[in-house]
């Protein structure tokens, strides 16, 4: 093994956990010109931390930084390089598959997520990548990770991993060029009954634009107790997020038979990310909605479903109300008249929901549907969109002009748009 | 249960009736062109809002009431077309 100043080709990967960081290298070498059999390796070697489960980026973040170097060794010394730290500390040397993919793409073809094509390194240190990267550029490295227990057991990672490496020449390389930064997403999104939490993962970015940041809302809701357990969090920092929120469980059965079962419901937990940026908002006094002050940029849900056995769930507040009912009896006998009068004409839920669907469908079909397209356009007229041009005009000349002169023409437009209104209606035949 | 019944034939035999007739699909030219004059709209509305205002909210309830009557005359046309016992 070797120590001291030397520079240590070592290829080390281990198996990936949250906020674990990964010590990694690369290992390139050019072959430059010598009387005896020396090999100059140009290595990277630097810690990443992870961004997704299968994308890491090169972090110098309580770690050293990043750096390449050149290794000059034997053939010898080469294997003892490498393979004698790999292979008494981590790894034994291994063949498996490298691939390279264009950075930032992350389709499944050309980007981090290929698992085809590739190249094969084996034994860790005799991989010349310079073919192989002739094009200055970005790209993607993608590996299988190997551990190994060090008595022959062999455990590969699946998927692959990816890292953002820039290309500055064939043989040269930079690992701080460029990072990989995914849009915000939900990683997972699990709720735990025994200790009514639910776990939110994911990554979420904090940009350092004055005005706008990203928010993570919770909330629960059911038709027996509505919204509840909201909560939210305010993005500080770009990279992953872990969070963990109570919720408020519903009732739970009785353990022994009753013939008054406890009203319960399902329960669906949402998450949302939304990004809100101040220099838009919200008109409180005319009440107008700037969507752009409030923007939707993922949002996942699950539903707990609540058990049956003793209990009874409640699928809508209405469904309680859907059919009234009047005590039936001897002494009210009018009551079982209207029952069964109600019974008889009263349209279900299932019937409501039914002309609801049909007026879906109705409005989707042509002819009326051209119609309902046209209404929906024409209702998008807006006053108060982005506007095409500005006019300044000094405030004098707007309050003492413009103003009189605007209300006094819209007011002549309005009584004329009723006469005309009128003298059409006495025309219309049905 | 009568009122269930009935409704429900009704909205099936026409659900059935209308669901071979084509989709509708929203032109983005007519999306596009919503949008542009909207911000030619949001430009006068600056100085002049009483007007756009009330200009715009007389074309758009004209263009609704004429294209709604212009459908109920279409509708009713069909309608008549059905024989009759008489």
């Amino acid at each position: 093994m070797l120590f001291g100043t030397d520079k240590k080709m070592i290829w080390i990967f281990s198996l990936f956990q949250r906020h674990i960081s990964l010590l990694f290298l690369l290992v390139l070498y050019g072959v430059i010109t010598s009387p005896i059999s020396a090999f100059a390796y140009t290595w990277v070697e630097g810690y990443t931390s992870q961004v997704d489960s299968t994308h890491f980026n090169f972090s110098d973040s309580t770690y050293a930084s990043p750096t390449v170097g050149n290794c000059s060794l034997f053939t010898t010394t080469a294997s003892t390089c490498i393979s004698s730290r790999l292979y008494t500390d981590i790894l034994n040397p291994y063949a498996y598959r490298i691939f390279k993919g264009n950075f930032p793409d992350t389709s499944s073809s050309t980007g981090g997520g290929t698992t085809s094509g590739g190249y094969n390194w084996s034994a860790f240190n005799n991989f010349n990548f310079t073919g192989y990267f002739s094009t200055a550029g970005n790209y993607w490295i993608g590996f299988f990770l190997i551990s190994s227990d060090g008595v022959g057991n062999y455990a590969s990672s699946s998927p692959a991993v990816y890292v953002p490496l820039s290309a500055t020449d064939s043989t040269h390389w930079s690992t701080s060029a460029t990072t990989f930064n995914p849009n915000t997403h939900f990683t997972s999104f699990t709720v735990s009954t025994s200790t009514a939490t639910v776990h939110i993962t994911g990554y979420w970015n904090a940009t350092t634009t004055a005005g706008i940041t990203e928010q993570l809302e919770f909330y629960q809701y059911s038709s027996l107790l509505g919204q509840e357990s909201y909560t939210f969090r305010t993005a500080s920092t770009t990279g992953l997020f872990d969070w963990t929120f109570p919720y408020l469980p519903l009732p739970t059965p009785y353990t022994g038979a009753t013939t008054t079962p406890t009203i319960t419901a399902n329960t669906t937990f949402y998450a949302k990310i939304y990004q809100y940026d101040t220099a838009y908002f919200n008109d409180p006094f005319s009440g107008i909605v700037d969507p752009r002050y409030k923007t939707l940029l993922v949002s996942t849900s699950t539903t707990l479903t609540a058990p049956t056995t003793n209990l009874y769930n409640l699928a809508s507040t209405t469904a309680l109300f859907a059919y009234p009912e009047y005590e039936c009896g001897i002494t009210s006998f009018i009551g079982c008249i209207k029952n069964a009068l109600i019974w008889a004409f009263y349209p279900t839920q299932d019937t409501i929901n039914n002309y609801n669907s049909f007026l879906v469908l109705i409005q989707s079909k042509a002819p009326i549907g051209y119609f309902s397209l046209a209404k929906s356009n024409i209702n998008n007229l807006s006053a108060t969109s982005t506007k095409a041009f500005t006019v300044t005009i000094p405030k004098s000349l707007k309050d003492y002009i413009f103003h009189p002169f605007d209300i006094g023409l819209a007011s002549i437009l309005w009584f004329f748009f009723l006469m005309n209104f009128y003298k059409r209606l006495k025309h219309i035949t049905i | 249960m009568i009122t269930s019944a009935f409704l429900n034939i009704f909205f099936s035999a026409v659900s059935f009736l209308i669901s071979g007739l084509p989709e509708v699909s929203s032109n983005s030219s007519l999306v596009s062109a919503v949008t542009t004059a909207s911000t030619y709209i949001s430009g006068v509305y600056a100085f002049l809002p009483l007007i756009t205002a009330t200009l715009l909210a007389i074309i758009v309830f004209d263009v609704i009431f004429e294209s709604s009557y212009l459908l109920y005359k279409a509708i009713y046309w069909v309608i008549r077309r059905f024989p009759t016992q008489s």
